[in-house]
């Protein structure tokens, strides 16, 4: 059986994490829950066991270290790993994309779909990046 | 929904329950967890560890659930806290084997 891709969202608000984690399971993802950037750090250092292959995470999450710089981290040490953020407008998320290098930003509130449709362009560029990282 | 701060213990637990065809809410602290309840959202059992971060710790919680929410089911764990667990009906000792815990709580369910 073919293992699903794992998908880590990083959100400090359950009533917005839990029914995006419920629709993107519904839709065939492994997902973890992370509910602050110190917990998503615990994840992904544990990558053998959770091996994450997009974050979805919310600029204005709570942790010790500022969600930017954990998404410039990932982007600079996982490059397996294809971050997806999200943010309000008032929280500068027009900066993510310069911040992060261009990567797929969400403004909230954002429709489930619409962060499917995201994950699935962001797993199909990783996908076509594959062939070639191997080399 | 599983009440527990520490995201590795949280996430395989979450896992193993959902696997065993539960509906799972994942709450990192108290306040989580009672912010969901509030919001209306059905909710038919609470497992919480005793030891949160935060303002409130899992003992308090399950005081405030059982005032408030008299359908919801608690379970406390802990793996150093059983005493404060004392008098409380539902308790797993940590470590808990995994089976053993997800039987536990899906027997209690059977139970309403």
């Amino acid at each position: 059986m073919k293992t699903p891709p794992c998908v880590m969202i990083l959100e400090g608000d359950i009533l917005i994490r839990h029914p995006v984690a419920e629709y993107l399971r519904d839709c065939g993802y492994r997902v973890i829950q992370a509910a602050s950037t110190d917990e998503a750090r615990a994840i992904l250092a544990q990558h053998r066991r959770f091996a994450v292959q997009i974050v979805l995470a919310d600029l204005n999450a709570p942790g010790t270290e500022n969600a930017f710089a954990l998404c410039a981290w990932i982007r600079a040490h996982r490059k397996g790993v294809a971050v997806i953020t999200a943010g309000s407008v008032n929280s500068a998320t027009e900066k993510a994309g310069e911040i992060c290098k261009g990567g797929p930003a969400l403004t909230k509130p954002y429709d489930h779909q619409t962060v499917r449709d995201q994950i699935r362009r962001a797993l199909a560029a990783r996908a076509r990046r594959a062939p070639a990282n191997k080399s | 929904m599983v009440v527990e701060d520490d995201v590795l213990v949280r996430t395989v637990i979450a896992e193993a329950l959902r696997d065993a065809g539960l509906r799972v809410i994942e709450a990192s602290n108290a306040n989580e967890a009672l912010g969901y309840l509030a919001s209306g959202e059905p909710v038919d059992l609470i497992f919480s560890d005793i030891q949160l971060t935060g303002s409130m710790g899992g003992v308090d919680l399950v005081r405030i659930v059982r005032e408030k929410y008299a359908h919801v089911i608690t379970v406390l764990t802990s793996g150093g806290g059983a005493a404060l667990a004392e008098g409380h009906p539902h308790f797993i000792e940590k470590p808990y084997e995994l089976p053993d815990a997800v039987a536990r709580i899906i027997g209690l369910l059977g139970k309403k």
